[in-house]
């Protein structure tokens, strides 16, 4: 039998830009959390003023 | 022997001023009006002369004979229940080429094939089913999306890429049914969960929604498009543009982007009276707005425009114009004080986000101060400004063209066999960054991958992968977030930037 396969991509040991703590992943993952469920919120009360427009909006020509 | 003879005519038109006896020679002079010949000297325009058409006479169109059964037949002036099927040619074929049947021969009738029209005996939409190839007549330049569609002509099998187009008889179908057909009509064609229609069967679940009848057609509101969208297998959206304001024209680029059909809701005055229309958006303008008309917003320190921004012209089916028709955002109609107000997205029932709630989180995640794209910009090899800001681009595609495209397009094989081993959702939003100067060269630096089979409130949860660089963070279905920020950091060597941006979800058409 034979088996083929690829190596892994070739990625560096050293931290480059973007390098954040351990220590603060929680920080950073609830801080964009908090801010876009904040957002989505936000999006809810608009929509239903989407379906009450299309309801009323008749296509005839 | 002589009417075997008239069922069928190939005639070659070397200028409009042919086509009165064009339609002399095809028999269609009842319900011919002043109308129906220019509308179709017209469509013979975009293809040019000089142009051979075969014309099927007593040709069994499904569309209208079900039209013709549902309601014509029923009528008090007679109505004939056969169509004439045109299919047309770039130049003059002689009638043998059309029965020789070599391979040669094939391919250059294949080559010379525009496409279909179907002309109905009605003196209102008389154009019934149209399909032509963008590539092969005269339109502005655009991106479009379309579909194969396969024909059997005289014994050759033909196919063209087209979008279906048809104008309304306003007695069956008015804008809105002829929209919804259309959308029905590529999509039944392109993929198989879903599947075309008849009209009976489109008013068949009309008359289950509606409060009274339906024949003859007055038109459509949104909300009842949307539920018949829902009818036949989709999981619409509705958008008014008085509900979403500046991010009204953003959001439905992002979807035109993706290569989804729209049903748009037009509005305009006529005569002073308001009207009320209803169109299919397929693709939009190749050219791009100037970057001094163009606002830039800020994410951080650096100034962004959203590619959005850089068109305004959008190709659209409209049943009162010619097909492919590009026109404004601001102008999509023929009619005065024309005004886009809402439109529908037929997504696929699995797709979960939508455009505004993946914008949302794509921009929250660059502005961050951890995992936003600020750290890359000194890293690109470009000077930054107001002549040369970020752009960034969001579209919806399938994971399996997706990963296809990236295989194909990077250059190193362990960077293919990482996007071939890659675990998508089977959608997969995508916010490309690039800068100004890159996205004319369709180059990006960066990426941002969004789960879009997850809900809006997943929020960061819906993240999959982030790619600045060559710093690829992402993770595997069953591995947490936190993976993501542990791999970002570090750079392979492997992936290279600028980087290809994404071209699969339109084609490129017109001169």
């Amino acid at each position: 039998m034979k088996r083929f396969d690829v190596q892994d991509m070739d990625v560096s040991e050293e931290m480059s830009f973007l390098y954040i703590p351990t220590s603060q992943y929680d920080n950073v993952i609830s801080e964009l959390n908090e801010a876009l469920n904040n957002k989505m919120r936000k999006n809810d009360i608009q929509e239903a003023k989407s379906i009450e427009f299309a309801a009323k909006f008749v296509t005839t020509v | 022997m002589d009417k075997i003879n008239e069922l069928l005519e190939i005639l070659t038109l070397d200028s409009s001023e042919d086509i009165f006896d064009f339609f002399n020679c095809i028999g269609e002079k009842k319900n011919l009006t002043k109308h129906n010949i220019e509308h179709f000297k017209q469509l013979l325009e975009m293809i040019g002369y000089p142009l051979t058409i075969v014309c099927e006479r007593e040709y069994v169109d499904k569309i209208y004979r079900d039209t013709y059964y549902e309601y014509f037949a029923s009528k008090h002036l007679i109505y004939e229940k056969n169509c004439k099927r045109l299919a047309f040619f770039i130049g003059e074929i002689s009638a043998e080429k059309f029965y020789d049947y070599n391979l040669e021969n094939t391919r250059f009738l294949q080559q010379q094939f525009v496409g279909i029209s179907i002309i109905k005996p009605v003196k209102v939409g008389k154009i019934g089913k149209t399909l032509l190839d963008p590539l092969k007549i005269k339109i502005d330049s655009s991106y479009i999306r379309t579909t194969p569609f396969d024909f059997i002509l005289l014994g050759h099998s033909l196919k063209i890429d087209a979008f279906p187009y048809s104008s309304q008889d306003s007695e069956t179908m008015t804008c809105a049914e002829t929209t919804v057909w259309n959308i029905l009509e590529y999509y039944g064609t392109r993929y198989p969960e879903y599947r075309t229609i008849l009209p009976s069967q489109l008013l068949s679940e009309l008359e289950k929604i509606s409060y009274e009848r339906i024949l003859p057609s007055r038109g459509l509101d949104y909300y009842t498009i949307s539920e018949l969208l829902k009818t036949f297998g989709f999981a619409p959206r509705l958008y008014s543009a008085n509900a979403n304001n500046e991010d009204f024209q953003h959001i439905f680029h992002y979807y035109v982007e993706s290569g989804i059909p729209l049903a748009v809701g037009v509005e305009g005055k006529r005569n002073k009276d308001d009207i009320k229309h209803s169109i299919v958006c397929i693709g939009h303008g190749k050219k791009r707005k100037p970057l001094k008309g163009i606002e830039l917003k800020s994410i951080g320190n650096y100034k962004y425009i959203d590619s959005a921004d850089l068109y305004d012209e959008y190709v659209i089916m409209d049943d009162n114009q010619l097909p492919y028709r590009l026109q404004s955002f601001h102008r999509m109609t023929q009619y005065d004080e024309p005004k886009v107000v809402v439109f529908t997205v037929p997504l696929y029932k699995r797709i979960f986000l939508e455009a505004k709630d993946a914008s949302i989180i794509v921009k929250q995640i660059l502005e961050n101060d951890a995992l936003g794209f600020a750290g890359m910009i000194p890293k690109i090899n470009e000077s930054l400004d107001d002549n040369n800001p970020i752009v960034l681009r969001l579209y919806l595609t399938t994971s399996r063209k997706y990963k296809s495209f990236r295989i194909n397009n990077e250059k190193n094989i362990k960077a293919k066999n990482f996007y071939a081993r890659l675990r998508l959702p089977r959608f997969i939003w995508v916010a490309e960054i690039s800068t100004f100067f890159s996205y004319e060269n369709e180059k990006i630096y960066g990426e941002i991958i969004i789960d879009a089979t997850s809900s809006r409130m997943s929020c960061l949860d819906s993240l999959i992968m982030i790619r600045y660089l060559s710093n690829i963070g992402y993770r595997m279905p069953d591995e947490d977030i936190k993976m993501i920020l542990g791999r970002i950091c570090h750079e392979v060597k492997d992936c290279t930037y600028p980087y290809e941006m994404y071209k699969n979800n339109l084609i490129e058409s017109g001169g």
